[in-house]
């Protein structure tokens, strides 16, 4: 797929990215590297996957990492239920006995399945940054060679290669040895232009004037360093789509008071925001 | 064409040069990689060419920061970028000289007092008052009765002593003069110079010794402390932990282990051992030797009293007392109260204090206990207190230091050398050294 192509399947999934997004995609699957996501909870790093796997229409498997993720539950596991019965019920018998480390009672998780898969897919492997270092460095094999070893199995090469993309919350410092193998994006919250631009992309119909003030103020939010808790873009959207459920056609206070708690989570924040001054003055005074 | 490649192949060469003098950090295979992506790109399109190199250098946030400022230095015009140079290079010349010039006012007995680049940066970089009060103080020394030039070493001394601790109070205005002396006047030298000094005075928060972060920071300091105290909970959270220590029979993975033996049960497989939730024991000095950085210490008491529903917290100077967690909540009463403590602004006796947790009853400390120290180790009685740590650190699970005086100045600390046996002692001198600390958990 060339840059042209790329840019046009990613307009169409309606997904609002700059010039910096599209190259770094491009190159990641021009030099067929994994691609490290970075940035703050809520920027959208889960959707880069999901958006490039419809883009590039393939299937799109997950890897959801967290703590005490082991190969078990990322890569393969026997099963043993099944091998049991087998063993059971005599289907097994002293010559092929061998069979019941076959591909028939194995059960594929994430890793495997995407190594396995006859079509290329898009794998992404969430919140790599939960797991445990010792995981982390198991998946360096899986990362450069795209093989796995199953002992009984031996090795398995993948047919297709695919695309891999990892995310980061950066709660902690990933190796360099992983960082080495990837190509990386950092994701930073969108500039107001950007963000009116996504409402209108993913709320179609939304007031002009209501998108604008929307943006305007959870960009100011976001640059107060009183606030700890920062508004996400998803947080936005179903901030402004309960706005609209409200009829409002821009940002008033009664609209701020009946739903501030959609953008804002936690008491903190919330008693700063109410004496913040600066962001009174983003309103529109009346009610509409 | 060839010359075309071997004229970019250079420039890019000395742009990846220019990135790791400026503090960043990436491998040979890296720089093959940029070289290939550019294959991919249209070669005259800067935007394309800057994204492409970003994606392959760059590893973190930082990174990035750093690739698009020596990015835009570099990648313009020759002659726009000549000029630049030769401007920036007369002015580091420039104040090099001046440096050089306001020392030349230091002297002993007629003689220029011998200083090293460093104390005539900071020199140079002093209100006229305060050079005008060194100047002085040479000058009445110099003249003394019986004063003889031996005595030039001593004054030295005392001249240096004093630059060290005015590096402190005007840390933001030495910053101007920061490195001058050994600043490299070269194209390349010059631009990583450039972006590292814009760097630096962005983040001037996380670079600033604690004890200088005054209180119109406070708000940005508190935000920081709570993403590391944030970053010490989750870590302390962690609940799986491989020990190797086998202690339950894992029913599952011995049945599928023993499948090819018809589950005649030959080898038994364990499970890994769970671990319960840490706890945090919060030891906190706050002694005399402490006071300069309270602000810190405070900060970061009601942080992590907030956090951690679990601590308990003790402070300390020549004894120890327990704090009331439930203060953590309203930062005045909370200050109030550990200001109004009987031991705040004492001498410190950590053996005493430690004496004090591990012979007392009530004090409940276990295997899962995780100890974090915050003081700076200057104490009476080192042996004791290392006895004291010793015993600690056979008690419970972890014992982390936090110390806020610079890792290169803990060689002057009686006895450390000694704690740090027992312990895991982490330099918190600034925001930045605290945040690698945590992140090295």
């Amino acid at each position: 797929m060339n840059l042209i192509t790329l840019r046009r399947s990613l307009e169409a999934e309606n997904y609002i990215f700059d010039e910096e997004f599209l190259i770094t995609v491009h190159i990641a699957l021009k030099l067929g590297k994994p691609l490290l996501v970075e940035g703050a909870a809520g920027v959208g790093k889960t959707e880069v996957a999901k958006v490039l796997a419809s883009a590039l229409g393939v299937e799109l498997i997950r890897l959801q990492c967290y703590e005490g993720l082991d190969e078990s539950k990322a890569l393969y596991e026997w099963n043993y239920q099944k091998q049991l019965l087998s063993i059971q019920a005599g289907l097994a018998s002293e010559a092929n006995l061998s069979n019941l480390y076959s591909k028939e009672y194995l059960l594929e998780r994430p890793l495997l399945k995407a190594i396995n898969s006859e079509n290329s897919n898009v794998l992404l492997i969430d919140e790599i940054d939960k797991s445990d270092e010792e995981f982390e460095a198991f998946l360096l094999e899986v990362l450069s060679d795209f093989q796995v070893s199953i002992p009984e199995l031996g090795t398995i090469k993948a047919k297709s290669r695919p695309v891999v993309i990892l995310t980061s919350n950066n709660t902690r410092q990933l190796s360099d040895a992983l960082k080495r193998r990837c190509i990386y994006l950092f994701l930073n919250y969108p500039d107001v232009e950007k963000e009116i631009r996504i409402i209108n992309a993913r709320l179609p119909g939304v007031p002009e004037r209501l998108a604008k003030d929307a943006a305007n103020a959870v960009s100011y939010l976001r640059q107060n360093s009183r606030i700890y808790k920062k508004p996400s873009v998803a947080e936005t959207l179903d901030w402004v789509s309960s706005l609209l459920a409200m009829d409002k056609n821009r940002l008033d206070e009664d609209g701020i008071s009946k739903t501030l708690g959609l953008i804002i989570k936690n008491r903190e924040d919330m008693l700063e925001i109410r004496k913040d001054e600066g962001f009174s003055e983003l309103l529109d005074k009346k009610p509409r | 064409m060839r010359g075309l490649v071997n004229y970019l192949t250079k420039n890019l060469v000395e742009f990846f040069k220019i990135l790791r003098m400026a503090g960043m950090s990436f491998s040979v295979s890296d720089c093959i990689t940029a070289f290939k992506s550019l294959e991919f790109v249209e070669i005259f399109n800067k935007v394309q060419v800057k994204a492409a190199l970003q994606a392959c250098l760059v590893k973190d946030e930082t990174g990035k920061e750093i690739f698009s400022k020596v990015f835009d230095l570099y990648f313009v015009p020759p002659a726009v970028r000549n000029e630049y140079v030769t401007n920036r290079a007369e002015t580091i010349e420039t104040l090099k000289m001046e440096i050089e010039e306001s020392v030349k006012s230091l002297n002993f007995q007629d003689t220029q007092v011998e200083l090293t680049d460093e104390y005539k940066e900071i020199f140079a970089g002093l209100p006229e008052s305060e050079k005008i009060n060194l100047e002085s103080f040479l000058n009445t020394t110099s003249a003394g009765k019986n004063v003889r030039t031996e005595f030039k070493q001593l004054a030295e001394g005392t001249i240096k002593g004093k630059l060290t601790s005015l590096k402190q109070k005007y840390a933001q205005q030495l910053i101007q003069t920061r490195g001058v002396l050994v600043q490299d006047t070269s194209e390349a030298g010059i631009i990583a110079a450039e972006v590292s000094d814009e760097i630096l005075k962005a983040n001037d928060l996380l670079h600033r010794n604690i004890g200088e972060i005054n209180s119109e920071d406070v708000p940005a300091a508190v935000r920081l402390i709570s993403e590391l105290i944030e970053n010490l909970n989750r870590e302390l959270s962690r609940k799986y932990r491989k020990t190797g220590k086998k202690r339950r029979l894992d029913f599952k993975k011995t049945i599928q282990s023993n499948l090819s033996t018809g589950t005649v049960l030959f080898k038994l497989k364990y499970k890994n051992r769970f671990h319960s939730k840490s706890k945090l024991f919060l030891f906190c000095d706050v002694s005399a030797s402490m006071l300069q950085f309270s602000s810190f210490v405070l900060q970061f008491l009601a942080g992590i009293g907030k956090k951690f529903t679990t601590t308990e917290s003790y402070l300390f100077s020549d004894n120890a007392i327990r704090m009331n967690n439930k203060l953590y909540y309203d930062l005045s009463d909370f200050e109030t109260q550990v200001k109004s403590s009987p031991i705040w602004g004492k001498g410190t006796n950590i053996g005493v204090s430690l004496d004090g947790i591990l012979h007392n009853n009530s004090v409940i400390i276990s295997s899962s206990t995780v100890f974090l120290i915050v003081s700076d180790a200057k104490t009476l009685d080192y042996n004791l207190a290392a006895n004291n740590l010793k015993e600690l650190s056979k008690r419970v699970k972890r014992v982390l230091w936090l110390n806020p005086v610079p890792e290169k100045n803990w060689t002057g600390i009686k006895g450390l050398e000694d704690f740090t046996k027992y312990c895991t002692m982490l330099d918190c001198s600034t925001l930045e050294r605290l945040m690698v600390a945590c992140r090295r958990l």
